[in-house]
């Protein structure tokens, strides 16, 4: 077997087994493999490693994904192909095959028929290896697909001088179970450990961090001068196992994340460092603990935070607005009402004549669940009661003085007018509201049936912004 | 050749079978690292044993010449057959139609190739094999397809001659399908002509027709539930065209006569060859020496190698036979065994290591290891701390649930109980509230972090990504591209949902999850409800 092996910490095996399976010689060269792991273990660079050291072989690298349907795989296939034996051996005249043509898989093994025909003349026999890397993330992925991949080789000319061999990365083991009785030879990745991920980032990472310009800029703005590169490495190194412990339990062995939190952590945790603290690992981690407390993973930007904290000293939650008017945040309130509060409890609550009903039958007795029924799915509501609720909370404010008789022509109540109908529709637009159809709407219609569509969070926030307390409508239920 | 002693893997009876613990998988990637290094110490190995390697792994390919082609005894009877056709039909100028039925890997087209490439030798230029896949070519393509193959397949015979006598002939891969289709059912009829041309060069017999074989993977898809034109046409062919025509179709669907319509059946010759399957494991053992024995004229170190194999197979109790009784128990798949034999051979550096290799099997093992490395145990075993709590609390509340489906909300709130629960139970110091903030501190942090709900979001994710948890009413992977694109425009209705309401499902249930979890897990009191 005349290929070398790359060092690739922790994939000694993947390693091994890739040099059995993939090699310059056709004959001892399977036609498919299969790695597969989920995502973050390492499938790409070891094979690009491996490629890497072994110059001789030909590869030429696809990434579904970027190609959305399997027509224009096809079509990438053929046209990279082409292209990479035209690089490889310009010396051989090869006219060209429009690539657009394959339109079907079987023109795909016609213009690569077609294509290796040209190759004839070529001494030994060679292996052209296609790498479909992540062949599961194609999005219009179907079950018949990846058939279509495995047979190819088949139909293709036995006696081509260029054998092409296919390699496939791919991410779902449910993926692959669909094709076990196929038995393609397959290289598993598992997923890394914590201390794997920990060595594995500081290998790769260290570097990189110490390279940094917010570390340079902090040398010299504290004077830090002596200071080896061994011990910039070391802080570094210090620096991402404080991460990989603090975060480990949130991330999992998700490479990518820990290195998003390193990169977003490191200039802060760089700012704390003092010509004092550099040596002593511990006094600069309580100097920092801020930052290993919380994610800090934040949807909203981080410039608004930084300021409300500048203004308001210990305020750092900013409240988020919603681009809402206020009736459709009342409508919204509302809708919520309806849709977590059981009907029969709507008189007592919302009425202001009370006592219509005597006796228990007026309010019920409101009973805790066992579960917490927003925890829920949202029950549907007819909008005779929501646009009643609504009328309930929404807050009229006459301007004229009570008892003139300028307040006799104000509305005591808000009326379901044209504007409401048209928050309305613009909450179901926005599908904060939804409902049990969700083509050619009649708004009207009693048969349609309402729910809201907000969980309790963001429905309190909404409720903060105007000022109502949508938690006493529950509270002497739950919490 | 020096017998490295260090390269050796320890004794076997070390490595107890079932017990996947840490050590002995380290064990065996220290052993993969000494052989590693073991390569570029002796990377001019001897050429004796590079030939045989090749040899090997050749066989275990099935790249090796025709002549020598290894054919399993339990196989022989239906190659028997197979062959009996073919020549029937290339030698004798008949007619056939046989359908092979078999599951996936049971060596159909395998056969087929074999026998086809035999009578190559012998009798080239006296067929066409034409091969169509099921996958790869629809009904209408493969009118196309079987053009595109006559083509090429005529110009090969007819060299470089570009005068090809019948002007249809020219492009016959041009124009509209039926035209396509009526130009093939028209030179396959009058293929006499084009025999002709050549039959001076083959045997010198008056006339030779060409025998057109088609091998059909997968005939299954042509049979689908409209018309079947295509293999009614050729299958009519087989009745009345006056060329030869033999047909081969594979299959794994095992009521395929019940796919072909009345019309289409009544011209197949109802001839379907199943394909036998491994009935004891002496065939099984049989055909392992088959496959690893290696001709003596190979290499010097073929008759050392041979022996070395023969007593490991003969050897009930030797790990070879124990590999292959396992195989024999589960898969029953020549296949499976290959692909784990492939990097055994293919990694020994030297010839005492790949004896050593095939006495041990200690890289089977780990070959098993790792392909189960990915299950849904293994993938558990990979959890963090918080997404194994996660996981439990999802599982509990779906133990409860009255249809098992769950959502973001619930299993929090289950999580968040469990968390306060023991955090409750540590005894050791009393929470202080620190009245200004309203914050509750703990002085001494030996509580389990309760992680905010936010931050769970993230690892609510990974879990759906690892395949733990299933949307409810999620469809799966789509069956064909049609059904794919159609899809791709279509909303569920679980899209719509906000996050921590979706509904979802376990892969996994509560007593599942204790009897994988180990029992020192901090979080292993919590699979039980």
């Amino acid at each position: 077997m005349n290929v070398t092996t790359p060092e690739v910490a922790f994939r000694d095996y993947q390693i091994k087994c890739l040099a059995s399976y993939i090699s310059a010689d056709p004959d001892i060269t399977p036609p498919n493999l299969i790695l597969q792991g989920y995502s973050g273990t390492g499938k790409t660079y070891t094979l690009r490693e491996y490629f890497k050291a072994n110059p001789d072989l030909h590869a030429v690298w696809l990434e579904p994904v970027e190609l959305v349907s399997w027509k224009p795989l096809l079509q990438a296939i053929a046209r990279t192909v082409q292209y990479k034996l035209k690089v490889l051996y310009p010396n051989i005249p090869a006219t060209d095959y429009d690539p657009l043509q394959v339109e079907e898989p079987f023109l795909l093994v016609k213009t690569l028929h077609n294509i290796f025909a040209q190759y004839k003349s070529l001494r030994e026999k060679v292996c052209l290896f296609l790498i479909l890397d992540g062949f599961d993330s194609l999005q219009d992925l179907d079950a018949a697909l990846f058939n279509k991949y495995i047979k190819l080789h088949e139909l293709l000319p036995k006696d081509s001088k260029v054998d092409l061999k296919f390699v496939y990365t791919m991410l779902e083991t449910s993926f692959l179970q669909r094709y076990s009785t196929h038995c393609i030879p397959t290289i598993m990745f598992p997923r890394y450990e914590m201390d794997k991920i920990s060595s594995i980032l500081v290998m790769s990472r260290c570097g990189e961090l110490v390279e940094d310009s917010c570390l340079r800029k902090r040398i010299i703005e504290e004077q830090i001068t002596d200071c080896t590169d061994d011990q910039f490495q070391s802080v570094a190194a210090n620096f991402i196992h404080l991460v990989v412990q603090a975060f480990h339990s949130y991330t999992g062995n998700d490479v990518f994340a820990l290195n998003d939190l390193i990169d977003f952590k490191w200039p802060d945790y760089v700012s704390r460092i003092t010509k004092e603290n550099i040596f002593e690992p511990l006094t600069l981690y309580k100097s920092t603990i801020k930052l290993f407390v919380g994610t800090d993973d934040d949807l909203s930007t981080n410039e608004i935070a930084e300021n409300s904290m500048n203004i308001n000293g210990d305020e750092p939650k900013s409240s988020q607005t919603y681009e809402l008017s206020i009736i459709s945040k009342y409508l919204l309130i509302a809708s919520y009402i309806c849709s977590y509060l059981e009907p029969r409890y709507d008189a007592s609550i919302f009425s202001r004549k009370t006592r219509i009903i005597q006796g228990r039958a007026a309010y019920g007795r409101r009973k805790k669940k066992e579960v917490n029924p927003r925890y829920l799915q949202p029950s549907l509501f007819a909008i005779e009661r929501l646009l009643a609720i609504f009328q309930a909370i929404f807050p009229m404010e006459g301007k004229a003085k009570s008892g003139s008789l300028s307040a006799l022509r104000e509305e005591p109540l808000m009326r379901a007018n044209i504007e409401v109908f048209q928050n309305l529709s613009e909450l179901h637009t926005l599908k904060l509201i939804a409902t049990t159809m969700s083509k050619n709407i009649d708004y009207l219609s009693p048969k349609v049936r309402w729910k809201v569509n907000v969980p309790w969070e963001i429905i309190k926030e909404i409720s903060e912004s105007v000022q109502f307390d949508i938690s006493d409508y529950f509270s002497d239920v739950h919490e | 050749m020096t017998t490295n002693k260090a390269s050796l893997p320890p004794p076997v009876n070390l490595i107890p079978i079932k017990r996947p613990s840490n050590e002995e998988v380290q064990d065996t990637t220290s052993i993969l690292k000494k052989r590693s290094k073991d390569q570029e110490k002796q990377k001019n190995a001897d050429p004796d044993f590079t030939s045989l390697q090749k040899r090997l792994l050749q066989q275990l390919n099935g790249t090796i010449p025709i002549s020598e082609k290894i054919i399993f005894r339990y196989l022989q009877d239906s190659q028997q057959e197979i062959d009996r056709i073919i020549k029937q039909s290339v030698i004798q100028k008949e007619s056939h139609s046989v359908i092979l039925v078999g599951p996936r890997q049971s060596y159909k087209t395998y056969l087929l190739d074999c026998e086809l490439a035999l009578l190559q030798q012998s009798y080239n230029e006296q067929f066409i094999t034409i091969k169509l896949n099921g996958f790869i070519h629809s009904e209408q393509t493969a009118i196309n397809g079987i053009a595109t193959q006559l083509e090429q397949q005529l110009q090969k015979i007819h060299g470089n001659e570009t005068k090809i006598d019948d002007a249809s002939l020219e492009k016959i891969s041009s124009g509209s399908l039926t035209e396509v289709f009526e130009k093939i059912l028209l030179l396959l009829d009058s293929a006499t002509k084009a025999g002709s041309e050549d039959g001076d060069n083959a045997d010198g017999s008056s006339t030779t027709k060409i025998t057109v074989v088609f091998v059909f993977d997968e005939i299954d898809t042509f049979a689908g539930p409209v018309r079947q034109t295509l293999l009614y046409n050729l299958f009519d062919m087989v009745e009345h065209a006056r060329v030869p025509v033999c047909i081969f179709g594979c299959t794994t669907k095992l009521n395929i006569l019940e796919y072909l319509e009345k019309r289409v059946k009544s011209r197949f010759s109802q001839r379907v060859i199943h394909m036998p399957q491994i009935q004891t494991l002496d065939d099984m053992i049989e055909g392992v020496k088959d496959l690893l024995t290696v001709r003596l004229e190979v290499s010097p170190l073929a008759s050392n190698w041979n022996d070395t194999m023969e007593k490991e197979l003969s050897n009930p109790r030797s790990n070879l036979n124990r590999h292959i009784r396992m195989n024999f128990e589960t898969f029953r798949a020549f296949p499976v065994l290959k692909n784990c034999l492939t990097p055994l051979i293919a990694t020994s550096q030297n010839f005492d290591s790949l004896c050593s290799a095939i006495k041990s099997c200690a890289f089977l093992e780990l070959y098993n290891t790792n392909q189960l490395s990915n299950s849904l145990t293994g993938r558990l075993k990979s959890l963090s701390d918080l997404e194994l709590a996660i996981l439990i609390s999802a599982a509990r509340v779906a133990l409860r649930a009255k249809d098992g489906s769950f959502n973001f909300n619930l299993a929090y709130a289950e999580y968040e109980k469990m968390v306060k629960a023991i955090n409750s139970r540590i005894p050791t110091v009393a929470p202080t509230i620190n009245s200004g903030t309203g914050q509750t501190t703990f002085s001494i942090d030996n509580t389990i972090k309760l992680w905010l709900k936010k931050d769970v979001k993230n690892v609510w994710e990974t879990l759906v990504q690892l395949d733990f948890f299933t949307e409810k009413s999620a469809v799966g992977l789509r069956d064909n591209a049609t059904a794919a694109f159609y899809a791709s425009n279509y909303q569920f209705q679980g899209t719509m949902i906000p996050f921590d309401l979706r509904s979802y499902q376990m892969q996994i249930i509560l007593q599942e999850l204790r009897r994988a979890i180990p029992r020192s897990n901090m979080y292993y009191s919590w699979t039980q409800l």
